[in-house]
């Protein structure tokens, strides 16, 4: 019986954290050995508390696989995509874009492209995702830099709205 | 042509030539990257932030960054553009410790100065009941003759009150167990429960626990350190040649800037930081949280940072010391 | 007790407190009844604002959200049929029906007073039990932190939706984030990679975020129906309720109280304790109330104990410094963020600030009476909006909030990050409650671990030596030895709902 396809992702995640200790255990024998903090006592051994981690982590991921093995797992979790699952890996797209850009051409030349861009995708009319974006993203900028007082990125045109 | 009006002329045509870029800087709000968690020290930064901004007409905010000793904050800060719209808080650590520690490939003399902010002044305290040590003589000659037997804790370690208490021991041949606690309310609690011995605190964490703790010696060469511990002695009065002296052993911070700062924008800075700290509100402000106003103004960067550093190497040694004691 | 109120009112009465307590429960409210968002996801998105704030109208701010959130979830379970929150899932049982039978009016209404009074019931426990726990917890030093850190996770990872497995996973994950940065006792950077960005780990309100809000999104786009807008049934406001409520004394206060007991136990949630009320509730009517088909009494039972489970999770968050849920786990974070250490030591040296917030927590639940009733007209519009507009807005909040924290763009790829692997995790039916509360609770973990070493003369024995960690250590074995047992030997234990 399959028993890969229909769990996917418990084993993408299983995978996961099966890595995980192994990292732990590698930065362990490189880069805390090389600063002097991987063994000793209590006080000098930075890689005490981390290698239980990664042991207990170890235990559990062999735990689960045979869990995953045998079949004793009642959730299935296939890698089924929905009609739409095509648009959310666009909008992940169009936000990684945005946050590469994000720090040259700063919040008010990026942040309104994004919000419209995003509306339009979702299918709000084209008028109405212009007018959106532009108020979406100058009411939080208000909020924000107005009130809190936080300064949101200028970009290189060193454009800073409320601040 | 009175005195008066060659001032207001030179000024006039002062004002004339760097009229624009005065009129520029600043047109935003301004960032102070500050390296440590929010706390009793941040707000003391605050203040002078604040008064600053008012002065400015713009926002100071201060930007918690903490990690790696300070380092992170330097980091940050660097990473930005050297126009003056983001300051760097500097305290010792990152600005003087972690580049002699080798964390950092920068020195002081990496920086323009604004005004140096405020003190204070370590001490070292014992539970408000301790009846074994009156003072602390008796404590280091105690921990002189049974090495680690008493414990204390220095806050986090490896930082500057570690150093200051570590050499202060390392002079009396005292040894005590190190018990590092990041956050110093818990050891607070745990000196208060008998699980350690002394602890080393700043005024702040004093002023918060006042009838728990007893204070045997305030760890500086300064007789104003003495008053935010409410006249508790310095540690010279009992005889005690700690091994640093003036800033070394405290906690402060300078305000500065990337080097290649525009001038115009330096002195800005500098001309309303003075104003700030000389001011007479504010430093009462300060002192009433347990922070001294330093006063010392850009001019005598090099001259009061460079010592330090010497010091302070002491203070590393010390710690080296203590480790392998410890560990006998 | 009474004068932790009164140290701590001079901070509350500011117009600033009570403007965003008031703010911060028609949010909630709001925020609750927007399928698939709740009270914690509230939290997560108002967090970066808080830390613009002083402390106690950030915390108040927080603390109303909880509560609002809490609340308004039944909003929608009552309209459409689908709970705003897990929290309201039970609400369902007899507000659906009292809706279908026209009685929405009065559904929401008892659904909101018995939320606001059982939350006052619980505030009333919080503040006579938090100061008497942490009293005690004084005497607590790092073994049994230690102790009662691992016991914390454990329960929480085990009872946790999911099974036990993945929630100790998840747990074990937290603390392996935890250990990223700086370590504390000897300086070195930890698994940062040569990176500065991380010399002090990655921040939690990034991966909070991402973990919640940003898979959220994307789950929520993959669901289609982006457009859609519900119908919903006209609603005028009413305070017909506060006399319907009254048939319901017993109900209510028992419930409120079963509420706040499970609440201060680490991992139980207001899910769990809105059905344990419900059957408690339903055993105890007469047949003729029928429970079922639409009874106010099985609204009440459900709503007053999800509520009283906030006021009685902030008991050992407070006091203790364990979270009982990761909406407490993430206020706690909060509030370590404006520079206060939840435990014994609040109640000790900042005595305004925790009276400060039991005022927050008890006006919240008086605003939320009020505002809850009042605004009962505009949660059908708010039901109407759609995801095309909700979902940027969302995601907006959570990009520009991250990065106010502390002006990085780094902690927005962080989040990036956190969003795919919440996105995995939940597509394997994995608890996401615990990651956090082991983020929370790594640092508390592994500093009072290595300082009890440091402290014992003898090594490990320090831990079996002092009875209050003997005694939570050894409960936390049997938890471990149970779960192992079940898994070893049990059949298939169903996975998540």
């Amino acid at each position: 019986m399959n028993r890969i396809k229909p769990f996917a992702y418990d084993w993408i995640v299983w995978a996961l954290f099966l890595a995980l200790p192994l990292v732990i255990f590698w930065q362990s024998a490189t880069s805390l050995a090389d600063q002097g903090v991987a063994q000793g006592g209590p006080m000098e051994n930075a890689a005490l508390f981390p290698r239980m981690i990664a042991w207990g982590l170890l235990g559990l991921a062999i735990l689960n696989a045979g869990r995953l093995m045998l079949g004793r797992i009642a959730n299935s979790s296939p890698l089924t995509p929905t009609a739409t699952t095509r648009l959310a890996l666009v909008v992940s797209g169009c936000f990684v874009l945005y946050l590469l850009t994000l720090p040259y051409l700063g919040y008010h030349l990026t942040t309104p492209v994004l919000m419209a861009l995003l509306l339009n995708l979702f299918g709000v009319g084209r008028l109405a995702s212009l007018a959106g974006g532009v108020v979406m993203s100058l009411v939080t900028a208000a909020v924000f830099q107005g009130l809190l007082n936080v300064v949101l990125p200028v970009g290189i045109f060193e454009i800073t709205g409320f601040g | 042509m009175t005195l008066f009006n060659k001032i207001a002329a030179v000024a006039l045509g002062a004002a004339v030539v760097a009229g624009p870029a005065m009129a520029e800087f600043p047109e935003r709000n301004i960032e102070s990257i500050y390296p440590w968690a929010p706390g009793a020290t941040m707000a003391a930064s605050q203040v002078i932030a604040d008064a600053m901004g008012e002065k400015l007409g713009v926002n100071i905010s201060v930007v918690s960054t903490p990690g790696a000793g300070g380092v992170k904050a330097f980091e940050t800060a660097l990473s930005k553009p050297a126009d003056g719209y983001t300051l760097f808080d500097g305290y010792v650590a990152p600005l003087v410790l972690q580049p002699m520690q080798g964390n950092a490939d920068w020195t002081y003399t990496d920086f323009t100065p604004l005004w140096s902010a405020t003190s204070n002044a370590f001490a070292i305290a014992v539970r408000a009941d301790e009846e074994r040590f009156a003072d602390i003589a008796a404590l280091l000659d105690h921990a002189a003759a049974n090495p680690g037997d008493l414990r204390y804790s220095p806050g986090t370690a490896g930082a500057l009150p570690h150093m200051v208490a570590a050499k202060v021991m390392q002079q009396a041949d005292a040894l005590a167990q190190l018990v590092p606690y990041p956050e110093i309310d818990n050891a607070v609690r745990d000196l208060r429960g008998g699980i350690l011995d002394f602890i080393v605190i700043n005024p702040g964490v004093y002023k918060v626990n006042k009838d728990d703790v007893k204070i045997l010696a305030v760890l500086s060469t300064l007789d104003r350190s003495s008053a935010t511990y409410d006249g508790a002695p310095l540690i010279g009065a009992s005889g005690i040649d700690m091994g640093m002296s003036n800033l070394s052993p405290m906690g402060w911070n300078w305000w500065l800037v990337r080097k290649d700062t525009p001038a115009d924008v330096v002195a800005r800075l500098q001309e309303t930081m003075g104003a700030v700290v000389n001011d007479e509100a504010i430093q009462q402000k300060l002192l009433d949280m347990g922070y001294v106003p330093t006063l010392f103004a850009p001019e005598q960067y090099e001259e009061i940072v460079g010592p330090v550093t010497e010091q302070l190497q002491g203070g590393i040694d010390a710690i080296a010391w203590e480790k392998e004691n410890l560990a006998n | 007790m009474f004068d932790l109120l009164v140290q701590g009112a001079p901070l509350f009465l500011t117009w600033q407190a009570i403007v965003l307590t008031a703010a911060g429960i028609i949010a909630g409210l709001f925020i609750g009844v927007l399928p698939g968002l709740g009270p914690l996801m509230g939290i997560v998105l108002l967090l970066p604002v808080a830390f613009h704030l002083p402390p106690i109208p950030a915390m108040a701010m927080l603390i109303a959200i909880y509560v609002g959130g809490s609340a308004g979830g039944s909003i929608s379970a009552i309209l459409l049929r689908i709970p705003g929150t897990p929290l309201a899932a039970a609400t369902l049982f007899d507000g659906y029906p009292m809706a279908q039978k026209g009685r929405s009016q009065d559904a929401i209404g008892l659904a909101i007073t018995a939320s606001a009074l059982g939350g006052l019931l619980a505030g009333l426990v919080l503040l006579f039990f938090s100061p008497i726990l942490a009293a005690f917890a004084l005497k607590f030093g790092p073994p049994e932190y230690t102790a009662m850190a691992l016991l914390g996770l454990l329960t929480i990872a085990i009872v946790s939706e999911g099974s036990a497995i993945k929630g100790m996973i998840a747990g074990a994950f937290g603390l392996a984030i935890a250990t990223m940065g700086t370590d504390e006792f000897t300086n070195a950077y930890r698994f940062t990679f040569g990176n500065f960005n991380l010399t002090s780990g990655p921040h939690i309100v990034p991966v909070v975020v991402g973990l919640f809000a940003l898979s959220e999104v994307f789950f929520q786009i993959e669901g289609g129906k982006l457009l859609d807008s519900p119908q919903i049934q006209k609603l005028r406001i009413s305070f017909r309720a506060l006399r319907l409520i009254t048939a319901h004394k017993v109900n209510l206060v028992r419930s409120a109280l079963i509420g706040t007991f499970l609440g201060a136990i680490p991992g139980a949630g207001g899910d769990v304790s809105a059905f344990v009320s419900y059957a408690v509730a339903k055993r105890t009517a007469r047949p003729e109330d029928g429970y079922g088909e639409g009874a106010e009494g099985g609204v009440v039972a459900t709503e007053a104990a999800n509520n009283g489970t906030c006021g009685g999770a902030l008991i050992p968050s407070l006091s203790l410094g364990i979270p009982g849920d990761a909406s407490t786990a993430v206020l706690l974070a909060a509030l370590f963020l404006l520079g206060f250490f939840p435990g014994p030591e609040l109640f000790r040296n900042n005595a305004d600030i925790a009276g400060g917030i039991f005022i927050a927590y008890l006006v919240g639940n008086l605003v939320l009476l009020v505002a809850g009733i009042v605004l009962v007209p505009f949660f059908g519009s708010v039901l109407k909006l759609p995801k095309a507009w909700l979902l940027p807005i969302v995601l907006l909040l959570s990009t520009v909030g991250t990065y106010a924290l502390q002006n990085s763009v780094f902690d927005l790829w962080v989040m990036l990050v956190f969003g795919a692997i919440g996105y995995g995790l939940r597509r394997a039916h994995y608890p996401l409650a615990p990651i956090i509360i082991g983020m929370i609770l790594g640092p508390v973990l592994e500093n009072n671990f290595r300082r009890s070493l440091l402290i014992s003369r003898d090594g490990l024995s320090i831990f079996i030596e002092r009875p209050t960690s003997a005694i939570l250590l050894a409960l936390a074995a049997l938890l471990v030895a149970y779960v192992l047992f079940t898994v070893i030997r049990g059949p298939a234990k169903p996975d998540a709902n």
